[in-house]
């Protein structure tokens, strides 16, 4: 059951470093990424490393402002994942001292399921997956002061009811000046931004600031709206009453209220919803190329919906799968 | 040196330092009783004369002959002559007779470090024993070092090539400094180690910048101009240019030291890359380098799918706005170096092969005409931007013009490691007539130049920058500010090998040449340490005679302070849409990571417990007199997909909102209990409250503690 710790894989390494720095420049995080990437010899795709940052995110490593180029490490947590049978998430800040402790406890009593993330071809690995399987809560609490690090009762549930609802930002000015020419409008249809001469109709539009920063802005009755990118993906979807989010509940008896959330690629969550449905599993989305969409396992309905709401969906609910017997669970 | 002179007239008031400051020491960096202020003086004056701001973005020829060094001291004012003044400071008969200039470039050093390297004295001195390099009574062409030793200390023996290497060294500290400054000081012309003659590795430096002399480059533009008429591709490779040179019977138009070299099989390439360069930046004016005005470079832009232009200006007063001819206008984008270009119309495949220039007062905005536009990821705007060369490692957009093609598809084949193939995707950005490959990269350096080397032609002039001197890059800094040279163990940077002639040197890290790195050493490339499985602590590279020296560590020395934290931020209940740098009460309140404490209070409402899933049965008893059976459910089914191993599971979790009670579970006959917010029994009123009652007074004896007795209790009572 128990596994070292491989802190000498890249992710592993990198969250070393996050965690022993604990801040910086997010651009100078891109390029540490980017830069033992390559001297791995491994050929990223385009975003690989802003890929990763989001992917770090989303698992609760660090937390990122990108408006300020800053980043910093988030504290180490213990959290229970919701209906998972007794496993608890290690997450955040994984210093040399902290890894020591988690390893020492491993050895000793602790029962540490370590699983190493498996990338898609051209993305960078993550730090490795740590679970730690609990027999009842007290002892929980008294594993997270063990190791020196926060108890959160279930992280999952708690993000839930913090979601924060899609809607228009404060009133912006519309595109202009110089940077007009940058213009260009989200097309639900083709599932991206194109190129756009003029702003005469509602939608969601995107161009370059003053300083060159990239601007999205939403546009409702002639008036133009902040929002953030994610956030006005959904809204524009849910002008066009078009739906990106399914959920599939578990086959296996007594796991009706768990399953997986399907969430269309061409809408990625927001990073606090994300970060949200990751954390019921503490793995990062399994992506399908052929499906278009990335899958968030172990996500209860009443968490699916909450997504769902906050971003102005309705959630479709998939049929349940015929249970399956036997395989790995037997 | 007309155009020249009136550069000088306006630097001389603005950044020569007066007699009287150089007095008062304001300047002066403590050469004190050793390097006097004549020598500053000249370093200053040289300085802004060569590598001042008004040569960025154009080729920069570190050019002295006596005609120069008269014109300089007499226009700024210098009482000395620059070789009785670097004389001065020699320590002949010692083994390092430039020991004290040395020491004052370090000195200088402290005080400003990206500041030019405060040698220029004596390198200036070097090019002109070089401009001297022709037949005359005393010295054949070829004698370089007694001329050399005569010009500074008067015999032309006291300073042979035995002493030279310090010289040679510092023409590559320069060249090293004036690439880090990207183009900002001038494009550099020093050539790199691999591309000198073997028997001029050391003097071919100070010989490069003597090619070409002042007249010649006033002459290039005519001569430019003469071959564009004719409507050839532009530019043309350097060895194109030089040929039509000897075709056109244009020698006579230049200087004797010029027509040296292009008769000399060792220099003509030297030359060839030297005109190439200027060619390639000509941006069709009068004068190959304007000088007392202002460049701004219009670079190529791919962004949201269209291409447009945006300028750059690497001067030091920036203004926000600056109106040129033509109505086209330029503002500044933030607190960049890069400017939003209006009204000039978008690239096209016309005006990126003839080249646009746009004037205005004091500035002008231009872009040479070019073939072969090579774009890469400009981290400041975040967009693919044109750039002057490959980088290897770095992914590229390459557009080509049709002239251009075959030498693009030829370069690719030989040294691409992705994006060979053109990309036939017809986009409508791509302009009429060109190709488009994408991504395309390079991941060895070397190869990328032996393949540059090989196809020349439209392509000839991309080479990356040329690597003067072995130092680290990248890697996982963990203390930057107090120790720049502190890696993460496991994270160790990768070592820059400098373009050496050789080639055969051997890469030592602490002290053994290393099997693994097999055939990544090669010169001008970057060879990872990281993977080496290097041992925390302090490490050696050494690589052609120099040693750079690192240390590794597993962890922080010092546990820096965070300076600033990022979270999501929550206000009455809600969290911001993205995260943000935490101030004040957000610092507690807000989310950080998985830690969302601060924002919920415990979900006390809500409880989870764990039930043994080898219970022959589990039952909650809830204080209002219901009675539930728990199912054992199935494992989680992501177990079987995610996790290596499934787990041992010996529980299955139940959670209970909104409700209290006991949890009891009946193991080999004994029954055992918990307390679910358990409160005070009140059965009575229940569907059926003596299937409760039965359930509690079969595990009554599931706890000790009052709380079960209470219900064991009820249980009696009802069951009366």
């Amino acid at each position: 059951m128990t596994e070292p710790i491989r802190s000498n894989e890249l992710g592993g390494l990198l969250l070393r470093w996050l965690s022993e720095s604990r801040s910086g420049k997010a651009s100078a995080l891109r390029d540490g990424v980017r830069g033992q990437a390559h001297a791995r010899g491994l050929e990223l795709k385009e975003y690989a490393d802003w890929n990763w940052m989001r992917g770090a995110t989303a698992l609760g490593f660090i937390d990122l402002d990108l408006r300020a180029d800053r980043w910093s490490v988030a504290p180490p947590v213990l959290t229970r994942l919701p209906h998972a049978d007794g496993l608890a998430l290690l997450t955040g800040a994984r210093t040399a001292r902290i890894s020591a402790h988690i390893a020492k406890a491993a050895q000793e009593w602790m029962e540490l399921i370590s699983v190493p993330h498996r990338p898609d071809a051209g993305e960078v690995p993550l730090p490795d997956t740590l679970l730690v399987q609990y027999e009842d809560l007290k002892t929980l609490r008294d594993t997270a002061e063990s190791l020196g690090v926060r108890y959160v009762p279930c992280a999952a549930r708690q993000l839930a009811e913090l979601l924060p609802q899609a809607e228009l930002g404060c009133e912006a000015a519309p595109p202009g000046g110089s940077t007009a020419n940058t213009l260009e409008k989200y097309e639900p249809r083709l599932q991206r931004f194109v190129a756009m001469d003029r702003d005469d109709e509602d939608g969601l539009y995107r161009w370059r600031g003053a300083d060159y920063a990239r601007l999205t802005r939403v546009r409702r009755d002639g008036v133009f709206h902040a929002v953030e990118r994610e956030a006005g993906i959904y809204l524009e979807l849910a002008r066009h009453r078009i739906s990106a989010m399914r959920w599939r509940p578990e086959s296996g008896p007594g796991r009706a209220g768990v399953g997986r959330l399907f969430v269309d690629r061409y809408a990625p969550l927001p990073a606090l919803h994300e970060r949200a449905a990751v954390l019921c599993s503490g793995f990062p989305p399994s992506t399908s190329r052929q499906a278009q969409t990335r899958a968030y396992d172990n996500v209860p309905r009443a968490l699916a919906d909450a997504i769902a709401a906050s971003l102005c969906q309705t959630l479709e609910i998939m049929p349940r799968p015929a249970a399956t017997v036997g395989g790995r669970t037997k | 040196m007309a155009a020249r002179c009136l550069w000088r007239d306006q630097a001389k008031h603005k950044t020569v330092p007066s007699p009287g400051e150089m007095q008062t020491g304001r300047r002066n960096f403590s050469f004190g009783d050793r390097v006097d202020h004549s020598y500053e003086a000249w370093q200053e004056v040289l300085a802004e004369e060569f590598f001042g701001c008004q040569h960025a973005g154009h080729p920069t020829l570190f050019y002295v002959d006596d005609d120069v060094e008269q014109e300089l001291r007499h226009g700024y004012g210098l009482e000395e002559p620059l070789t009785q003044c670097v004389g001065r400071f020699l320590r002949l008969g010692i083994a390092e007779p430039y020991g004290l200039l040395e020491e004052y470039r370090w000195r200088r050093r402290q005080h400003d470090k990206d500041g030019v390297p405060a040698f220029l004295p004596l390198l200036a001195c070097s090019v002109i024993a070089a401009s001297r390099m022709v037949n005359d009574r005393n010295h054949r062409a070829t004698a370089y070092h007694a001329r050399f030793s005569e010009l500074l200390t008067g015999d032309d023996k006291r300073l042979g090539s035995q002493h030279y290497e310090p010289v040679s060294r510092m023409w590559q500290v320069l060249a090293s400094w004036q690439h880090s400054q990207k183009g900002a000081r001038g494009l550099c012309t020093i050539p790199a180690p691999a591309d000198l003659p073997s028997n001029r590795s050391m003097i071919g430096f100070a010989q490069s910048q003597a090619l070409l002399s002042g007249a010649d480059r006033t002459f290039m533009p005519k001569f430019f101009r003469s071959l564009r008429e004719h409507g050839t591709t532009w530019p043309l490779p350097g060895e194109t240019l030089l040929a039509q040179i000897e075709i056109r019977g244009m020698e006579r138009h230049f200087s004797k030291g010029f027509r040296n070299a292009l008769h000399e099989e060792e220099f003509r390439p030297l030359l060839a890359k030297l005109i190439g360069n200027y060619a390639a930046s000509w941006d069709g004016s009068e004068e190959l380098v304007p000088t007392g005005v202002t460049r701004a470079e219009l670079l190529v832009r791919l962004d949201a799918g269209r291409l447009g232009w945006v300028a750059r200006l690497r001067s030091a007063e920036q203004k926000q706005r600056v109106e040129l001819k033509g109505g086209v206008v330029l503002e500044q984008l933030g607190d960049t170096a890069y400017y939003e270009v209006s009204d000039l119309p978008a690239p096209s495949a016309e005006s990126l092969t003839r080249g646009v220039r746009r004037n205005g007062e004091g500035l002008v905005l231009s872009r040479p005409a070019s073939s072969v536009v090579v774009l890469s990821r400009d981290d400041v705007l975040g967009v693919w931007a044109s750039t002057e060369g490959f980088r290897p490692g770095e992914a590229h957009v390459v557009l080509a013009a049709p002239a251009a093609q075959r030498d693009v598809q030829r370069l690719l084949d030989k040294a691409a490691t992705s994006g060979r193939k053109a990309d036939t995707g017809k986009l409508a950005w791509v302009p009429q007539g060109w190709s488009l490959h994408k991504p395309v990269v390079f991941d060895s350096a070397v190869t990328l130049r032996r393949a540059l080397q090989e196809v020349q032609g439209a392509v000839g002039l991309l080479q990356p920058p040329a690597q003067f001197k072995l130092r680290l890059e990248g890697g996982l800094k963990l203390a930057p500010s107090l120790d720049p040279y502190l890696y993460l163990t496991g994270g160790e940077p990768q070592v820059v090998l400098p373009d050496t002639t050789e080639g055969t040197d051997v890469l030592l890290v602490d002290g053994e040449a290393r099997a693994e790195l097999g055939m990544a050493i090669a010169a001008g490339g970057a060879v990872p340490l990281a993977g080496l499985g290097l041992e925390p602590g302090r490490h050696t590279v050494n690589y052609a005679g120099v040693e750079i020296e690192f240390a590794t560590a597993d962890q922080s020395v010092v546990e820096p302070k965070i300076a600033k934290i990022c979270g999501f931020a929550v206000v009455d209940g809600k969290a911001f849409e993205s995260s943000s740098v935490l101030e004040g009460d957000a610092l507690t309140t807000g989310i950080i990571g998985a830690d969302c404490a601060g924002a919920t209070p415990d979900d006390e409402t809500g409880v989870t417990e764990l039930c043994r899933r080898d219970a022959d049965e589990v039952l909650f008893a809830a204080a209002d007199g219901r009675l539930w059976t728990l199912e054992r459910p199935e494992h989680p089914d992501w177990w079987a997909e995610r996790l290596p191993d499934t787990p041992l599971s010996l529980h299955f979790e139940a959670d209970f909102h909104g409700i209290g009670g006991w949890l009891l579970e009946r193991r080999n006959g004994r029954w055992t209990g918990s307390p679910v917010n358990p409160g005070t029994p009140k059965p009575a009123h229940a569907a059926n409250p003596r299937a409760w009652a039965c359930a509690v007074l079969n595990a009554h004896q599931a706890s000790d503690e009052p709380l079960w007795a209470v219900y064991v209790q009820a249980a009696k009572e009802l069951d009366r």
